[in-house]
């Protein structure tokens, strides 16, 4: 589809000769990186690439994603009984997804360096270039933009007509453009500010944001539409509503469709010229500033170290003597800890899972467990926590953490590093295995046991400490079945891969898990029986843990 | 060359056959502590194969081994822990820093924390990198890098220090500070085994250059006494040796197709 797009775009040749592109090198330059594209997987999404052509590969998946995406925002137009407000919320989704996709996954073509190697240094013209670039995002704006604007363009050519069905189109346009600008500005100022380095560390952040927005939109967004208040939103009467740019695009269809107001042909105005102007800028911004700042990036020569201050005393190298028994077994412990901390292959994947948790305890605090609709007081949702029954629950959905971050461990994109194990004469790989076991349960699940312990005891009072203890336990002796039964080489030792492994295993343990936390569940009232499941977990850990440092691990590879 | 004394390393009828194919048939050869041993050949002749073995990488060759008089089959990790390996082109997390990847590696050769701690601060002030001790090498150049990689490779103080092409990336004057360093150490009674393509070095630094080809050690002896038996540079007795007399005729072949 992009190559269509791509066909398109390129149509008007006299115009683009007119401007002084080289018609010729733009296609080619452009068919090269669309075909690169297709077979790298989109960040966002976590897809596989395939090796299919054309239409079957990248583009469909992320299409059909999108397509999904565009059909959930549709919900708008049923639960929103006001069409201009529904409208308006329609199109803040959708240009909130779009730049927060153009952040996560084009960030990779706009400061993409292996341009200074490939294209610079052959004889093509920086207009030619620049060009390339911006037709480049166009292209895969255009391919998202189809796919999630399609469902809303068919619901509303069927309920207003062809004319307001045109106009939509119009309009998705425009706010696709508005929102490549915003995108735009947003990388103009980090580049500015902030080193490479930190800049591809806030844009994985940023994907890990969307993730999390994603949840809490699907758990909470229907819950919020069906307030009152949204409900009887107005925007003739609300004037804080004129300020956004998406309010101004549904305006221009409330023209097609209905009265003539001052306010609309003012906002419909905003609409239509905001984006004339944007694309001015966004042009002018690219064909100047922009490259040369992703030019300086790319060299090293003059690229700014970020040195991390040797005074400063760093969490894992402090905890690391206090848990660590021998130099192997710290090995472990700190090349998880700092790597974990750093790759942010590991933290695009795993914060995300992070952040159900305070999700899911939003979630369960305000709203109940499957009560939604029921509406009560927030004594009443008090009371539901302090039995500690709503702690139980989240303090073994921490463990989802845990395997996850297990997942991901021994994968890293700069595996072959890994070399120094088998150079090295390992001579208890348990040890050093013990340590990595020990910076997992304390860096991913310790402090979410400590946090929901903090926030439990004002809530349920002191009651929870045993219970608190009890999965802690029993979540760390997950951990010690999770790395036998899963992990099979050294940490970061091996290529990254798309999907995750050891399902069924982690399955089953997981289940194990589950059936042990319905027990505790069933007597949290009976606090010394918890009490003694306590020190009888706590103590099946300690036994485990002498004789996982002992394991020979023959399965680990380098 | 103090031949007298016990050989460091000592290889004995070395064989390694992937498959159906040998890669190395049948080397037999003695080390002695303080040799700087310049290992050449052409590409895919077994060089990459014996510095594995010797390393304790490899565990299927047929022959024996020891190093230090310990046999590398009985005891691998003995031996991993006498030799220090920087591999060519190694790679390393570079999210870390210096000091990081430094200490890492010194706990896999159980050292203690204060003792690397100690020694890598001191060897990244040597290399010139003191200034970036706690910056992230992801920034860092090349030469950088393979800076610290050289470090990692002696900071266990090994007896056998087993270098696969050191100098790539380095700067003209990080190289003539690794040539003097290897001759220091040498000096010290430690044992080199340096891997390089790059002719002048090898001919400059080493006391000993071992040629392999195809699998077998093709000459064995001083620059000198190679230059006496077989030509004028090491890059004419590298090609004697190997089969390729005429460098003049691929090149104008290649010339030619730009006709």
């Amino acid at each position: 589809m992009n190559k269509l797009i791509l066909k398109l775009l390129l149509l008007p040749t006299a115009l683009w000769k007119r401007m002084g592109v080289d018609t010729e090198k733009l296609r080619l330059i452009l068919e090269v990186k669309l075909t690169l594209d297709d077979r790298r997987p989109f960040a966002s999404m976590g897809q596989s690439s395939s090796k299919k052509k054309g239409w079957s590969g990248n583009t469909f998946l992320q299409f059909l994603v999108m397509a999904v995406m565009g059909a959930m925002l549709m919900a708008y137009f049923f639960m929103v009984s006001n069409s201009y407000v529904a409208y308006s919320l329609y199109f803040f989704s959708m240009m909130c997804v779009l730049a927060l996709m153009l952040i996560a996954d084009l960030s990779t073509i706009l400061i993409d360096p292996r341009d200074q190697y490939i294209i610079l240094p052959r004889p093509v013209d920086d207009r030619t270039f620049a060009v390339s670039r911006i037709l480049h995002i166009g292209v895969l704006l255009m391919g998202l933009l189809i796919g999630l604007v399609l469902p809303g363009l068919v619901y509303t050519a069927i309920t207003q007509g062809i004319v307001v069905g045109l106009v939509f189109i119009f309009q998705v346009f425009t706010a696709g453009i508005l929102t490549l600008l915003l995108v735009n500005q947003f990388y103009l100022m980090m580049i500015k500010w902030l080193s490479a380095r930190r800049l591809k560390d806030l844009v994985s952040m940023l994907q890990v944001v969307f993730t999390v927005v994603v949840i809490s939109a699907y758990y909470f967004g229907p819950i919020l539409l069906r307030q009152d208040w949204v409900q009887q939103l107005r925007v003739e009467e609300t004037p804080w509503l004129w300020v956004f740019p998406p309010v101004w695009i549904a305006s221009l269809q409330q023209l097609a469709a209905q009265s003539l107001s001052w306010l609309m042909v003012v906002l419909s105005l905003l609409g239509v010229t905001t984006p004339m102007v944007s694309l001015w800028l966004v042009v002018r911004i690219f064909a100047t500033g922009f490259n040369d700042k992703v030019a300086a990036m790319a060299t090293g020569d003059g690229q700014r170290t970020d040195t991390d201050r040797p005074s400063k005393r760093k969490w894992g190298s402090r905890l690391s003597p206090v848990l660590t028994r021998s130099p192997l077994e710290s090995a472990g412990f700190n090349i998880v800890w700092l790597i974990t901390g750093r790759s942010r292959e590991f933290k695009q994947k795993l914060y995300p899972t992070l952040a159900y948790i305070p999700v899911y305890f939003v979630f369960f605090f305000f709203f109940g467990f499957g009560k939604q609709d029921t509406p009560r007081s927030f004594e009443d949702k008090l009371e539901q926590m302090r039995d500690g029954s709503g702690f139980i629950l989240l303090f073994y959905l921490s463990l989802f953490t845990l395997i996850s971050a297990y997942q991901y461990l021994t994968q890293h994109e700069q595996f072959k590093a890994a070399w120094v194990y088998r150079a090295a004469p390992v001579s208890s790989p348990g040890v050093f295995m013990a340590g990595v076991l020990k910076a997992v349960l304390t860096k991913f699940f310790y402090p979410f046991i400590l946090g929901l312990l903090l926030l439990g005891v004002p809530i349920a009072g002191f009651g929870i400490i045993n219970d608190a203890l009890l999965a802690a336990a029993i979540g760390s002796i997950e951990a010690i079945l999770v790395a036998l039964f899963t992990m099979k080489a050294y940490p970061f030792s091996q290529p990254i891969k798309l999907s995750g492994s050891n399902f069924m295993t982690t399955l089953l343990i997981m289940g194990g898990v589950g059936v042990l936390g319905y027990a505790h569940y069933v007597f949290i009232r009976h606090e010394l029986l918890v009490w003694v499941a306590c020190l009888v977990a706590w103590g099946i850990f300690a036994v485990m843990l002498h004789r996982f440092r002992k394991e020979e691990w023959e399965a680990l590879r380098a | 060359m103090n031949e007298q004394a016990q050989p460091i390393i000592s290889i004995s009828r070395l064989e390694k056959w992937y498959d159906s194919k040998q890669i190395l048939k049948g080397i037999d050869l003695d080390i002695y502590p303080g040799q700087i041993i310049g290992y050449i050949g052409p590409n895919g002749a077994g060089k990459s194969t014996t510095v594995k073995i010797l390393c304790g990488l490899i565990s299927d060759f047929r022959g024996d081994v020891t190093v230090a008089g310990i046999d590398i089959r009985q005891d691998t990790l003995a031996v991993k822990a006498k030799i220090g390996y920087v591999p060519e082109n190694a790679e390393l997390y570079d999210v870390l820093t210096p000091m990081e990847y430094l200490d890492f590696m010194g706990k896999l050769y159980s050292m203690d924390e204060e003792t690397t701690r100690r020694r890598a601060g001191l060897l990244l002030h040597g290399f010139g990198l003191g200034e970036h001790r706690d910056s992230r090498m992801d920034t860092f150049s090349k030469g950088m890098r393979q800076k610290v990689l050289l470090i990692s490779g002696i900071i266990h103080n090994p007896t056998v220090i087993v270098l696969d092409e050191p100098l790539s990336g380095l700067d003209a004057n990080a190289v003539i500070m690794v040539k003097e360093l290897i001759a220091l150490l040498a000096k010290e009674g430690k044992t080199i085994f340096y891997c390089s393509h790059m002719m002048d070095v090898v001919e400059k630094i080493s006391d000993r250059i071992l040629l392999i080809n195809e699998g077998a050690i093709v000459a064995d002896g001083t620059f000198e006494s190679l230059k006496n038996e077989h030509g004028e540079t090491l890059e004419r007795v590298f090609a004697r040796l190997t089969g390729r007399t005429d460098s003049n005729l691929d090149a104008s072949h290649i010339l030619s197709a730009l006709d």
